[in-house]
C-alpha cells in the first residue's frame, strides 16, 4: 500500500513491530473504577495490519485486569528484552477481548521458545522456565487494543521519553 | 493459606525484575520494571526512587500500586497490593538500599545510570498468589533456626573474648559454609573500626582499620543496619573507601594503613552486620564471597542473630572480667631476657611502635604496649589487670565503651604475628602478663619528631 503525502507515519515502525513480536517479557496493566491498578504478565504479542495489537494472556491469571479493561478500556503494556534491557511502553485503548484462536498457537509458541532460550542463556534454569511459560490453550485470551502513544523505557537518560512516529 | 512477605523474600532479590503498575490522576495506567524491592518487615517494602519518572509522578498523585513478583527458583508468581507511604532520603533503609543498588547497577552495566535519590516505603495491603504451575523449591542446605541455636549455645559457653571471636568465625565456616569472615570493633573516639579477628584469608589483617561510614563495613556501623550486596561493585570496595577518605580529610595518617585490610580483592557478595549491645554499635561482623548472590535474606537473619549474641557476650565477658580482681595469678619473678638487645621505638605523635626496624602497631594499642614495656623496664612489672589499664588516663581510652579487651586481643595477635621476643599471655579473667624474651632498650621519639608513619 502506497502512502499518501502528508499521511502521518504509523505509530509502530517496522523495527518496533519486529521488536515487539520477537519473544519478550511483556506486562500489561489497567485499573479499576477507583484507579487501583491491575497487572498481569502476557505470553506473546501480535501486531495486525490494521495497526491494532493483540496480547495473549492466561485468563485465570488476569481476572481483575480483564474486568477492569471492560470498565475503563485504558491499558499500558511494557515490552522488555531481558538480555539488553531494551524496553518500550505502549499506552492504548481496548478494542476487544476474545479467546485465542488455534491458528495463533504457533506464533505464541515461537515467541515463548525465543524468550525461554534467551533466559536459559542468561543462566535461568530451564525446568523453572518451562513451568513458568506453560500454556493451557483453552485458558488463553487475546486482548486487542489500539495504541495511541509509545514511550522509550530502556533504563537511562531517555527513559520515559515519548517516541516520535518514525517510520 | 495466607502468604506472608517473609515467606516469599526470594522473589525480592532482583534476580527477576519486579513489575510495578501505577495510575495517574486521570486514570491512565503505567508500568515500570524495578531492579529491587526491599523487605522491611511483613507489612512494608522499600522501592528505590532513582528518577523523577511517570511512576514517581503517579504515586504522589495516587498511592495505590500493584506489583508482580516471580520466584526465580519455583516460578511462583505473586501480586502485591501496595500503598505508598513516604520517601526516606537518609538513614538505615536508605543506606542499605543504596548499597544494594550499587551492586545491581554494576552487575547490569548500569553504574552511573542508577542512583538512589530516596527509599520509597510502601505498606503491603495484600499478597495474592497468581494461579499457575510451579516447580518444587530446591532443598535448603540447612535449617537456619537450628544453626542459630547451635551457634548461640557455643557463644554462651565461651569464657573469653578471644575464643569467642575465633569460635564464632569457625562456626560460620562449619555450619553456614561461609569461608571468609572477620570481626571489627569500633573505636568510638577515633570514629573507625579495627579488625580483631578474621578467618579464611592468607594474612589475618588484624589491626587494619576502616573509617566509620566507609565501604560496606563502615556504613553498616555508622547506620546500625545490615548492608548486603549481591554483586561485585567497586563503589563499596575497600580501596575506593580509603581513597575517598583520604580526599575527605587529611587525617588519614591517623588511620592504620600499614596493615593491609584482609578482604577479598573482588568480593561478589558482601554482608556486614552491626554488633549491637546496650543500644549502641560495638563492632561489625563481616562476611564475603567470590560468588554472586551468595547471601540471602535467611543468611542475613542468621548473621544478625549471631551478631546480637556476640554483642551481649562481649559486654558480659567484659563485666565478668572486671569482677575478678581477687582471682589474681601470683606475679611471676622477672627472668632477665637473654640474647642481643631488642630496640623498641615509640613515636609519641601517633603512638606507633617499631620493634627493631619492623612496624608493629599504632594508636591506642601502641600506647598500651609502650606503657607495659615502660613498666617492665622501669619497675620490672609484667602482670596487669584490665581494670588498671582502663583507669590509666595516659592511654587515652574513652570513659565508656573503650573496647579495651578487643584492643588487647589485637595487640596480642599482632605480637604473635610480628615478634618472637614479645608476647601477651592471659593469666586469668581480666588479667594478663607481658612476656619479654630478650633484654629491651626503649627509645621514645617525642611528638615533634614523630611524623614517621609507615
Amino acid at each position: 500500500m502506497s502512502k499518501m503525502q502528508g499521511e502521518p507515519a504509523p505509530l509502530l515502525s517496522p523495527a518496533l513491530t519486529a521488536f515487539m513480536q520477537q519473544g519478550l517479557s511483556i506486562s500489561l496493566a489497567s485499573r479499576d473504577i477507583r484507579h487501583v491498578p491491575s497487572l498481569t504478565r502476557c505470553l506473546a504479542c501480535r501486531v495486525l495490519d490494521d495497526a491494532t495489537v493483540v496480547l495473549f494472556l492466561l485468563r485465570e491469571q488476569a481476572l481483575d485486569l480483564l474486568r477492569d479493561l471492560q470498565k475503563c478500556r485504558r491499558l499500558a503494556v511494557v515490552f522488555s528484552r531481558p538480555l539488553t534491557h531494551q524496553t518500550i511502553q505502549i499506552k492504548g485503548e481496548l478494542v476487544e477481548v476474545r479467546p485465542c484462536e488455534a491458528e495463533e498457537h504457533p506464533l505464541i509458541e515461537r515467541q515463548l521458545t525465543r524468550i525461554r532460550e534467551e533466559l536459559v542463556g542468561m543462566g535461568f534454569p530451564d525446568t523453572m522456565l518451562r513451568t513458568f511459560f506453560q500454556v493451557v490453550w483453552e485458558n488463553v485470551d487475546a486482548v486487542r487494543f489500539l495504541p495511541d502513544a509509545v514511550f522509550e523505557q530502556t533504563p537511562g537518560p531517555r527513559a520515559g521519553h515519548r517516541m516520535e512516529n518514525v517510520p | 493459606m495466607t502468604v506472608r512477605l517473609d515467606m516469599i523474600r526470594g522473589c525480592l532479590e532482583g534476580v527477576i525484575p519486579c513489575a510495578l503498575a501505577t495510575c495517574d490522576a486521570t486514570g491512565e495506567p503505567n508500568i515500570t520494571y524495578v531492579s529491587q524491592m526491599t523487605y522491611i518487615d511483613n507489612e512494608h517494602v522499600g522501592l528505590s526512587f532513582q528518577f523523577f519518572n511517570k511512576t514517581r509522578e503517579n504515586i504522589l498523585a495516587n498511592p495505590h500500586v500493584t506489583a508482580y513478583v516471580i520466584h526465580p527458583d519455583t516460578a511462583a508468581r505473586y501480586r502485591l497490593a501496595l500503598l505508598y507511604l513516604r520517601t526516606e532520603a537518609e538513614g538505615a533503609l536508605f543506606q542499605s538500599m543504596k548499597a544494594k543498588l550499587a551492586g545491581i547497577a554494576s552487575h547490569t552495566g548500569m553504574s552511573g545510570v542508577f542512583r538512589l535519590q530516596g527509599a520509597d516505603v510502601y505498606r503491603v495491603l495484600d499478597i495474592e498468589q497468581v494461579p499457575g504451575a510451579t516447580v518444587a523449591a530446591p532443598a535448603r542446605p540447612r535449617n537456619g533456626l537450628s544453626t542459630v541455636r547451635r551457634l548461640s549455645l557455643r557463644i554462651a559457653n565461651c569464657t573469653d573474648l578471644s575464643s569467642l571471636l575465633d569460635q564464632t568465625l569457625a562456626d560460620l565456616e562449619d555450619d553456614l559454609d561461609i569461608h571468609y569472615s572477620m570481626v571489627l570493633m569500633l573505636d568510638q573516639q577515633a570514629q573507625k573500626l579495627f579488625t580483631v579477628a578474621s578467618r579464611g584469608y592468607q594474612a589475618s589483617g588484624v589491626g587494619s582499620e576502616i573509617p566509620l561510614g566507609c565501604g560496606v563495613i563502615g556504613v553498616a556501623a555508622e547506620h546500625q543496619t545490615p548492608i548486603r550486596i549481591n554483586h561485585m561493585t567497586s563503589e563499596y570496595s575497600y580501596s575506593l573507601a580509603m581513597r575517598n577518605q583520604a580526599m575527605a580529610d587529611g587525617d588519614l595518617k591517623l588511620l592504620e594503613t600499614a596493615i593491609p585490610f584482609p578482604g577479598l580483592t573482588e568480593p561478589h557478595s558482601q554482608l556486614a552486620v552491626p554488633i549491637l549491645s546496650a543500644g549502641s554499635v560495638r563492632g561489625v561482623l563481616y562476611v564475603e564471597s567470590p560468588e554472586d548472590l551468595r547471601f540471602t535474606y535467611d543468611d542475613e537473619d542468621a548473621l544478625v542473630s549471631i551478631a546480637v549474641q556476640l554483642g551481649l557476650a562481649t559486654l558480659g565477658l567484659q563485666q565478668t572480667g572486671e569482677c575478678q580482681d581477687e582471682d589474681e595469678a601470683p606475679p611471676q619473678a622477672i627472668m632477665p631476657g637473654a640474647g642481643p638487645l631488642l630496640v623498641v621505638r615509640h613515636y609519641a605523635g601517633d603512638h606507633s611502635l617499631f620493634i627493631e626496624e619492623d612496624y608493629l602497631i599504632k594508636g591506642v594499642a601502641g600506647a598500651i604496649l609502650w606503657r607495659l614495656l615502660q613498666g617492665y623496664v622501669n619497675e620490672q612489672r609484667t602482670d596487669y589487670s584490665n581494670r588498671e589499664l582502663r583507669l590509666d588516663r595516659s592511654l587515652g581510652l574513652p570513659d565508656i565503651d573503650d573496647n579495651l579487651e578487643a584492643r588487647l586481643i589485637l595487640l596480642q595477635r599482632r605480637l604473635a604475628e610480628r615478634s618472637h621476643c614479645l608476647r601477651i599471655e592471659k593469666t586469668g579473667r581480666g588479667r594478663f602478663r607481658l612476656v619479654v624474651l630478650r633484654p629491651v632498650r626503649l627509645v621514645d621519639v617525642p611528638r615533634d619528631d614523630s611524623t614517621v608513619t609507615p
